[in-house]
């Protein structure tokens, strides 16, 4: 205790450099705290719009709906990649339900209710009033919406709008309890947590040893002569952490403080994809506890481990400045992991990539982490070699510059290593992206829509294959389920189309006669035993039957990667009876791919059947939600560690330049001009991090690579990351260019020559 | 004299915002030969001598370089005759760590755009003179303080200089070493013919000048020829 005191003595009676540097430690540590505390938030903001998800959740009753209860049915539709949600209710007569979250009255018939983001977005977009059929009459409070971004409709509607529907139930109440979609899969959520930790908190945990151990030569010094005065090497440690602990603590207060307005910022702007309620940001008790605690408790260690040398021997301080070759092993993890990680990408160069099964399983991340681990350890090596080769450089510059890196691989270096690791695992996160990307999807030219034929009037139908954005459209007939029938064999169903309509369904068709039924298969799939079936016609108000045979005569066709048209039968429609249409079944429209285009065809086919359950064939709308969520937070991870990472990196340079202000001066004196001291001071920190960076880019890019070739996807060299990844590196090293240059002035001040 | 001088200032005030540090000085130095200004702590020694290499600009008053005044030149003139034509000796020596003795040595030259070659050979050459050739690879960290003041003084000699300031060089070593590193550095000066400015609070480090002055109070007053 009494050298916790002595510690705050001293920094309270120390001089101005003493001051700058208490200083520099509480703003450098207080930024950190306010990135830990917003990545600490981020489940927590993820967890309050699932719960409130969960809350608005409607419980049915199981079955088909009984006569006089309240009927809900609910739609969901990709609006571009957002989910865009509708839930039809009726009221019913008897045990009506209460009101959902956010609303005050269950809605009455042609009675709309909607978010205030999908209200915006009416007035940008009349179109969508089709899927509403009513008059808005209000909008839902924030307790039933999952974020202010949300698109979210409640429409008032009778009974006999909704029944005729499959997917209508009878509400029991709402609130399940538990989200049906969750903002992010609990599976990705363990990925992002851990990418999210590697890209914020090691820059994080850098950056606060960086400050903890600000000025460790003149510190040394006077805790050397505190040592000499008779202080324990123990008292030592400890009056040099009271000074660090004191500024991590007032740091944590302060950091608590940004973070505050950082939330109510981003609340009311949002990021894209990711929108929250200034409420869910605020910052759990453990949260708090752990920003408050952990912060001055890392300070503490660093402080006593960073004056161990200082204390147990202080006549070795004076004895700096001879260089030291770095410890070789983590060049020898860096060329172990990057064997690895270029061997399995080889492998995606073959006819036979590496999968990710038994060994696999376990090489590919040993190798991502060593090669990322001996990124890290043999940086300082890397750049000690670099330095040592180029210090016996003519250039006068250049041997400055590298003589100095040469004894000094220190704070800075601890600072690059930040910095690298950090664009390494950016790469491996895009890897993680493109994964994800590949699943949800598609890569398909086309886009097929299926709606079921129940419930579509033949007037709608009509309507829907007018729609101009579309290509194509055919009818899918399928036989009505039949239990009795024998198991191997499928009953066959049929694309009723012509040859015509085929072709722009598919990329590819050979062999199609008009007016004649066909056997179609794709050469690609091994065809399924099929057998003869009966399909139930309607021609007006008469049902017929219509037996369909498996025929001989083939008509070969290639796909689209993502197609409903997967019928083992060709039916050309002149065959059908006159007037007739097929009881059940799929209208099958197709158009191209590209969000505006879908997104206009959802919104026309909303208009014609508000209540229709549109099935926009491989576009997972949840997928889509959840990729731009991820894509938000890795962004938002990167961007904050490029920022804490930048910090250290300033706060560690205005450090050194403080520490050297009397060689500077010195120099100054005997005539170097500002503009070679600048250069100096630039080359010193830009090179090795020009050279760590671009290794950075590159292993990061193999490990991508190795990951992506064992993923098993499609695409194994991600090229489109390249670009924003370098330019973020390019924009740390203009950062650090820009920041390294006020550090020289252009005055002379004799003041900062040492004197006694 | 008139012809004999190389640096000049004549009725030279300097001060810091409200507070006078040097009033009316005038003073000479002639090549070859020492001049010395003793006086108590905060007379205004070091303002005076940051006032004649042309750092501090004097308020009143004129510092002349070879018969040209310094209110005429530039920065950048005046930065590169600080890099030609003077030399620098620092109570604390400080040399840069990270460089050898060699480098340290070498650095006017380099500054002035010297090859890198030549520049180490001259600097071999002083160091040589000056008894430490053998530490030329040696880091600073690695050597003695009175083997690190004498490569400070090879520093401000290296590139014979017209004048060398030297701001309390010895006030950092014991007597015997101080008294060795004086008369080394005294000694080299001479023989090149440079002038130097001696700035002490010590009166036996005077005693080996040729010219003695005494500061008090930011006024200079000549004590005559020393012995
Ligand atoms: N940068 C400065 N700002 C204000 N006052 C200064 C500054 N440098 C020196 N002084 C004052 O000017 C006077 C002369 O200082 P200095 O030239 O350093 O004396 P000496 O070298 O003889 O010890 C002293 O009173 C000192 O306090
Ligand atoms: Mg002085």
């Amino acid at each position: 205790m009494r050298e916790f005191l002595l510690g705050l003595r001293l920094l309270l009676g120390s001089g101005r450099g003493a001051r700058a540097r208490f200083w520099l430690m509480t703003l450098g540590s207080s930024l950190g705290v306010c990135c830990l505390a917003l990545v600490l938030t981020v489940p927590a903001i993820l967890d309050a719009r699932d719960g409130r998800a969960g809350g608005r959740d409607p419980v049915v009753f199981a079955g088909k709906p009984a006569s006089g209860r309240t009927l809900v049915l609910e739609r969901t539709d990709p609006h571009g990649s957002r989910p865009f949600n509708r839930v039809f209710v009726a009221r019913g007569t008897r045990d009506t339900p209460g009101p959902p979250p956010g609303l005050d009255a269950l809605p009455a018939p042609h009675e709309v209710f909607v978010s205030p983001a999908l209200r915006d977005q009416l007035r940008r977009e009349p179109n969508l009033k089709g899927l509403l059929p009513g008059t808005v009459r209000g909008t839902i409070a924030p307790a039933g919406l999952t974020d202010p971004n949300e698109l979210y409709a409640y429409v008032g509607a009778t009974p006999s709008d909704l029944i005729h529907s499959g997917a209508t139930r009878a509400l029991k109440s709402w609130g399940s309890g538990y989200a049906p979609n969750p903002a992010v899969d609990p599976s990705t959520l363990d990925i992002l947590r851990f990418t999210m930790a590697t890209l914020v908190l090691l820059p994080l945990a850098v950056h606060l040893s960086v400050c903890a151990r600000l000025s460790a030569a003149s510190r040394n010094r006077r805790l050397a002569a505190l040592r000499l005065l008779g202080l324990s090497a123990k008292g030592t440690q400890r009056v040099n952490a009271a000074e660090t602990v004191v500024a991590a603590l007032l740091g944590a207060v302060l950091g608590i403080g940004e973070y505050w307005l950082l939330n109510q910022a981003m609340a009311r702007t949002g990021l894209p994809g990711l929108k929250w309620y200034p409420g869910d940001g605020v910052p759990t008790a453990g949260t708090l506890a752990l920003c408050l605690l952990g912060c001055p408790a890392l300070a503490w260690f660093v402080g006593r481990a960073s004056a161990r040398a200082a204390a147990t021997n202080p006549l070795s301080t004076r004895r700096t400045a001879i260089p030291r070759t770095p410890r070789i092993w983590g060049g020898l993890l860096l060329v172990t992991g990057l064997g690895i990680v270029i061997g399995y990408s080889l492998t995606g160069l073959t006819a036979h990539p590496a999968d990710s099964s038994g060994i696999n399983a376990l090489l590919v991340p040993l190798g991502v982490l060593l090669t990322g681990l001996g990124l890290v350890l043999s940086m300082p090596l890397l750049s000690y070699l670099m330095a040592r080769r180029l210090a016996r450089s003519r250039s006068l510059t250049l041997n400055l510059a590298m003589r100095r890196n040469e004894v000094e691989p220190g704070s800075a270096m601890r600072v690059v290593s930040g910095l690298v690791l950090l664009v390494f695992s950016a790469s491996l996160a895009q890897g993680v992206l493109v994964e994800e990307s590949q699943i949800t999807r598609s890569s398909s030219p086309s886009q097929e829509y299926g709606i079921p034929l129940a419930g579509l009037s033949a007037h709608q139908q009509q309507q829907l294959t007018a729609i101009p954005q579309l290509r194509a459209h055919a009818l899918v007939m399928e036989p009505p389920f039949d239990p009795d029938a024998e198991g191997s064999r499928i009953p066959a169903r049929a694309l009723v189309a012509t040859c015509g309509q085929l072709k722009s369904l598919v990329r590819h068709v050979e062999g199609c006669v008009d007016g004649k039924a066909l056997r179609l298969t794709d050469p690609a799939v091994t065809p399924e035993p099929v057998a003869p079936s009966t399909v139930r016609l309607r021609q007006g108000t008469r049902h017929i039957s219509l037996k369909i045979t498996v025929p001989r005569q083939r008509a070969l066709f290639t796909g689209y990667d993502v197609t409903s048209v997967d019928t083992p039968v060709l039916f050309p429609p002149s065959e059908l009876p006159p007037g007739a249409v097929p009881a059940s079944g799929t209208l099958i429209l197709a158009g191209a791919s590209d969000p505006a285009t879908v997104r206009a065809v959802l919104d026309r086919i909303g208009a014609i059947s508000p209540t229709a359950d549109v099935d926009p064939v491989g576009v997972n709308v949840d997928g889509l939600q959840q990729i731009s969520v991820i894509e938000t937070l890795l962004a938002l991870g990167m961007v904050m560690g490029l920022v804490v990472g930048a910090a250290a990196f300033l706060v560690s340079a205005t450090d050194r330049a403080v520490e050297r202000r009397s060689q500077v001066t010195a120099l100054a004196l005997i005539g170097a001009r500002p503009r070679v001291l600048r250069l100096v001071q630039c080359a010193q920190v830009v090179l090795p991090l020009a050279v760590g960076l671009l290794l950075a880019l590159l292993t990061g890019k193999l490990a991508e690579t190795s990951y992506l070739v064992t993923g098993g996807g499609e695409t194994f060299w991600d090229g489109a990351g390249v670009p924003l990844l370098a330019a973020a590196a390019g924009t740390v090293l203009l950062a650090a260019i820009l920041g390294t240059l006020p550090l020289v002035g252009r005055r002379i001040d004799p003041e900062l020559i040492r004197r006694d | 004299m008139n012809t004999t001088e190389v640096l000049a200032a004549r009725g030279v005030d300097l001060s810091y915002g409200s507070t006078p540090a040097v009033r009316d000085a005038h003073l000479s130095l002639a090549p070859g030969e020492v001049t010395a200004i003793t006086g108590a702590s905060g007379s205004g020694k070091s303002s005076l001598l940051y006032c004649l290499a042309g750092v501090l600009p004097p308020a009143r008053g004129e510092v002349w370089f070879e018969g040209r005044p310094f209110s005429t030149l530039d920065d950048e003139e005046i930065s590169t005759l600080r890099r030609e034509r003077f030399g620098f000796v620092f109570q604390y020596g400080e040399l840069l760590p990270e460089l050898t003795v060699e480098e340290n040595t070498a650095l006017p030259l380099r500054l002035a755009g010297r090859r890198k070659a030549p520049a180490l050979k001259a600097a071999a050459e002083v160091l040589d003179r000056l008894g430490i050739a053998d530490l030329r690879e040696r880091r600073p960290s690695q050597i003695s303080g009175g083997q690190s003041q004498r490569v400070a003084v090879a520093r401000a000699l290296v590139h014979r200089p017209s004048v060398v300031f030297a701001d309390e060089p010895t006030g950092s070593l014991d007597s015997a070493n101080a008294g060795a590193v004086l008369e080394e550095f005294l000694s080299l000066a001479r023989s090149q013919g440079t002038a130097v400015l001696l700035v002490t609070h010590d009166a036996g480090v005077a005693a080996r000048a040729d010219h003695h002055w005494t500061m008090a109070d930011g006024v200079l007053s000549a004590t005559g020829a020393a012995a």
